[in-house]
């Protein structure tokens, strides 16, 4: 059977395409391991491993953050907040106002972390900036 | 117009996306390539004008060409004999580039003349301007080796030649092969589309109306004087036919486009010539931009200079095609958006522009162009477009090479590898995205979800052409032309006879499928005669292979039959009956319908809401006797309890009693009726004629109720 005839054979076309959902799906696995592990630890109802997270933390800092896929880097600052990264989470908050200042919830967030730390200058430039858009 | 260009203005202030400013360039250039693409097919199509020809002068010298280099004798044949068929004095002539000494002495068997040259210089161009010093017509007529003229094509473009500027005068290129995959046929709805009808039916006589048709390599008819003017066909370009005629309109001379079939020739049978055919127009096209520029030749008007210019900015097309397909895939992957913000702002403008797009694009094809077969070959052909731009770009010299018109090639994964990358990774980005999706990783769900279904769409536009391109093709050396003639059959199968009347579903001159009402055995010897409208052919072949068919309570068997070698004067009979009746018979079954709106009307008219008695397409012999007249055999074209309509070599006088003996799978269906309706289909030739029942005896009664019957 010629290669033409293969590919318009109905049976080849469906155990190719379930081989090519599986090959997509594997790779799609390979490139985003960090965030859907950091899915998994997000999700779990025990408290995240620290050694864990650190891990995640260290790989996800060495990428920038893509304006339209920065619920990854969401998560990890919430799991981070779990296990009491408080430094962590301010650079991860820091990373993400610089790619979206507009997103107030954000901002909100690292002026409180900021201000617990008692980093009150630099907390108070974010409120300002908070109270000055509205 | 108005509509896309508020879209673009709006796309160029709102939706650049600077952290994906590649992208968001790209897709607004691909918006802005369309915009003028429309506005320049629009300017094309503002007024097509229909020309009625003018009566032909009494003694016009023509000189028939008909340039080959290696095309089997078989194809040359049929346009040789359809050529000397022409009722119009003339002199044919086969301009041989291949100089073979068994063609030199064909031509001189068939009675016409031959002229071959040594060498090859500048491909067709050189040939044909080798002819031109060796002919002394004043008219010459070119014809492909595949274009079989009908008999009256030079009758009716003689004529536009009274006036003294006229310098060419083109006819519509048909291509009679629809098992191509370049048509989409529906025979049962009536619906037939091809790639080319577009251009040749609608775009170049709008372009007649401002002085810009041009020469198309065949089927043209020129005035010598005018050629000698320009010191004959360009030799510069793979496409001497465009480069001819822009130096004609440059010296002011006119052209005439008259948009009627009068010829028909063979469509490239597989994609590998497909391919080749488009290759070469493409670079042939696009080479237009740097040998004699429409915009700065002189000689040209406005209207002419735009026109061309369209033509040579039609070929850019790949560029914008290849960013359509891609744009999503990158967007997918990388979590790129070209718009900056997918909101709703920006989607009811979206939608209300491709809404506007697709309607206003079917209102303005004027039912020629269907949106989604247009789409389909432009994916199929975007890779090639874009690889002649860039060999015409690069200045790489570019080989004319003949479309072969035999025998179907099988195409391997090489000819539709592009096609098949962007469609794996079109279904890739619709996984891939549906991914992330699920996995909350991308934030902005109707951007993603757009570019998922924008993915999916050109996905399954790319499936649309595979499976189109590859399906298997007859592997007949001839293509079998579809249409029905009476046939009358005898065979002896031990000590039986078996003899009766049916009719062809399909034909060429090596065989016939031939529709009987009793099964024939296979292997069998049998004789045929052939009711060719006044004249028979009677002939042995074999049954090759018969089925029993759905219709009609399984009473109907379809016999492959090939004949036993019909001598030459029998197969040159066939094939110009074919040409001459079969196809535009075949052809007046599909009726464009202009607007979207009639086409709805009249799909509720044939669902026979409004007809008081429905009408089957059938094909079935017919006899009718007539007092006065010998009987004569036809086929039906449809049946309805009230009368028949049948296919016709002459016309019957109207209202006339007449005698009808329709053969049905159901026995003899005897009636009278009366002629309501003659329709010319071919001048002189074929018509289509409703009669009506005016009496059916009883007997009859109950084969007609089963026969117009829903369940057949």
């Amino acid at each position: 059977m010629n290669t033409i005839k293969l590919i318009r054979n109905k049976w080849f076309l469906l155990i190719f395409s379930i081989f090519f959902f599986g090959i997509v799906w594997c790779f799609f696995q390979l490139v985003y391991r960090n965030e859907l592990n950091l899915r998994d630890l997000y999700r779990g109802k025990k408290p995240p491993d620290p050694v864990k997270v650190m891990v995640l933390y260290r790989k996800m800092m060495r990428t920038k953050p893509n304006p339209h896929e920065m619920a990854s880097f969401y998560r990890l600052a919430k799991v981070l907040a779990r296990v009491e990264k408080r430094k962590e989470v301010i650079r991860i908050l820091r990373k993400l106002v610089r790619v979206v200042p507009m997103d107030k919830e954000i901002r909100l967030w690292l002026a409180v972390e900021l201000h617990n730390q008692k980093r009150y200058k630099e907390a108070e430039r974010h409120f300002q900036l908070l109270l000055n858009e509205r | 117009m108005g509509v896309y260009l508020y879209y673009l203005v709006y796309r160029f202030r709102y939706t650049i996306n600077p952290d994906a400013l590649v992208l968001s360039i790209s897709f607004l250039y691909a918006d802005v390539h369309g915009f003028f693409s429309i506005s320049l097919f629009a300017f094309q199509l503002w007024n097509p004008i229909e020309r009625k020809p003018p009566a032909p002068p009494a003694d016009a010298s023509v000189d028939i060409y008909i340039p080959t280099y290696n095309e089997d004798v078989s194809i040359i044949r049929k346009t040789v004999f359809g050529c000397m068929n022409m009722r119009y004095p003339h002199k044919t002539y086969i301009l041989d580039d291949g100089n073979r000494p068994e063609l030199a002495k064909t031509a001189a068997e068939w009675g016409c003349g031959y002229i071959a040259r040594k060498e090859r210089s500048h491909a067709k161009a050189g040939n044909l301007n080798h002819a031109l010093q060796r002919t002394n017509g004043e008219f010459l007529v070119i014809f492909d080796t595949d274009c079989v003229p009908q008999p009256d094509f030079l009758e009716r473009t003689l004529g536009y030649f009274q006036d003294n500027k006229v310098a060419f005068v083109q006819t519509p290129h048909n291509y009679y092969n629809v098992d191509s995959f370049q048509f989409r046929v529906n025979v049962e709805k009536g619906r037939l589309w091809s790639e080319q009808n577009l251009f040749y039916r609608l775009i170049m006589p709008g372009r007649d109306y401002w002085n810009s048709a041009f020469f198309a390599g065949t089927a043209a008819v020129f005035r010598k004087k005018a050629l000698q003017d320009i010191g004959g066909f360009a030799t510069e370009s793979i496409t001497e036919d465009l480069h001819t005629t822009i130096r004609i309109y440059s010296h002011g001379w006119k052209g005439v486009y008259h948009n009627e079939i009068l010829s028909n020739e063979l469509a490239a049978k597989d994609l590998k010539n497909y391919n080749v055919q488009t290759l070469r127009w493409a670079e042939g096209n696009m080479s237009m931009l740097y040998k004699g520029n429409p915009l700065f030749t002189k000689g040209l008007t406005i209207s002419q200079r735009i026109c061309f210019t369209s033509t040579v900015f039609g070929w850019l097309f790949g560029f914008p095609k290849l960013i359509y397909l891609l744009l999503p895939i990158i967007g997918v992957f990388i979590g790129l958006n070209p718009i900056k913000s997918f909101d709703f702002p920006f989607i009811w403008r979206c939608s209300l522009f491709l809404i506007v797009l697709i309607l206003g694009f079917e209102f303005i094809t004027r039912g020629y162009g269907k949106i989604i077969f247009c789409e389909c070959y432009t994916t199929l052909n975007f890779f090639n477009v874009i690889k002649a731009a860039f060999r015409s770009f690069f200045g790489l010299k570019s080989i004319f090479k003949v479309t072969k018109k035999s025998m179907g090639e099988s195409i391997s994964i090489q000819d539709i590898a592009p096609q098949l990358i962007i469609g794996l990774l079109s279904f890739a980005g619709v996984i891939w995205g549906g991914l992330k999706l699920y996995y909350d990783i991308h934030s902005n769900f109707k951007g993603m979800t757009a570019a998922i279904f924008w993915n999916m769409a050109n996905g399954l536009l790319v499936l649309s052409v595979i499976k189109k391109v590859t399906r298997p093709y007859y592997k007949r050396k001839e293509f079998r032309f579809i249409g029905a003639l009476p046939v009358q059959f005898s065979l002896e199968d031990g000590t039986e006879s078996i003899t009766g009347l049916g009719v062809t579903k399909d034909l060429n001159e090596y065989g016939i499928s031939l529709v009987a009402f009793t099964p024939l055995p296979v292997g069998k010897d049998i004789s045929l005669t052939l009711h060719l409208g006044q004249r028979f052919i009677s002939c042995k072949g074999t049954v090759v292979h018969a089925i029993q068919a759905d219709r009609f309570y399984g009473k109907v068997f379809v016999c492959s039959i090939r004949f036993d070698a019909l001598d030459d004067e029998g197969t040159d009979l066939l094939c110009m009956y074919c040409f001459n009746t079969v196809l535009p018979q075949f052809r007046y079954r599909f009726v464009v319908r202009r607007y979207v709106f009639l086409s709805l009307l009249s799909k509720l008219y044939r669902r026979g809401q409004f007809r008081k008695h429905v009408r089957r397409k059938t094909t079935l012999p017919v006899v009718i006797r007539n007092n006065v007249k010998a009987p004569i055999t036809l086929v039906t074209n449809d049946v309805s309890s009230s009368g028949i309509s049948v296919f016709s070599y002459v016309p019957l006088d109207l209202g006339v009693i007449i005698d009808l003996e329709v053969i049905t799978p159901f026995g003899k269906l005897t009636a009278k009726g009366a002629t309501k309706q003659v329709k010319e289909i071919v001048s002189w030739n074929s018509y289509l004629i409703g009669i009506q029942f005016v009496e059916i005896p009883d007997s009859s009664k109950d084969i007609l109720i089963r026969l117009v019957s829903k369940r057949q």
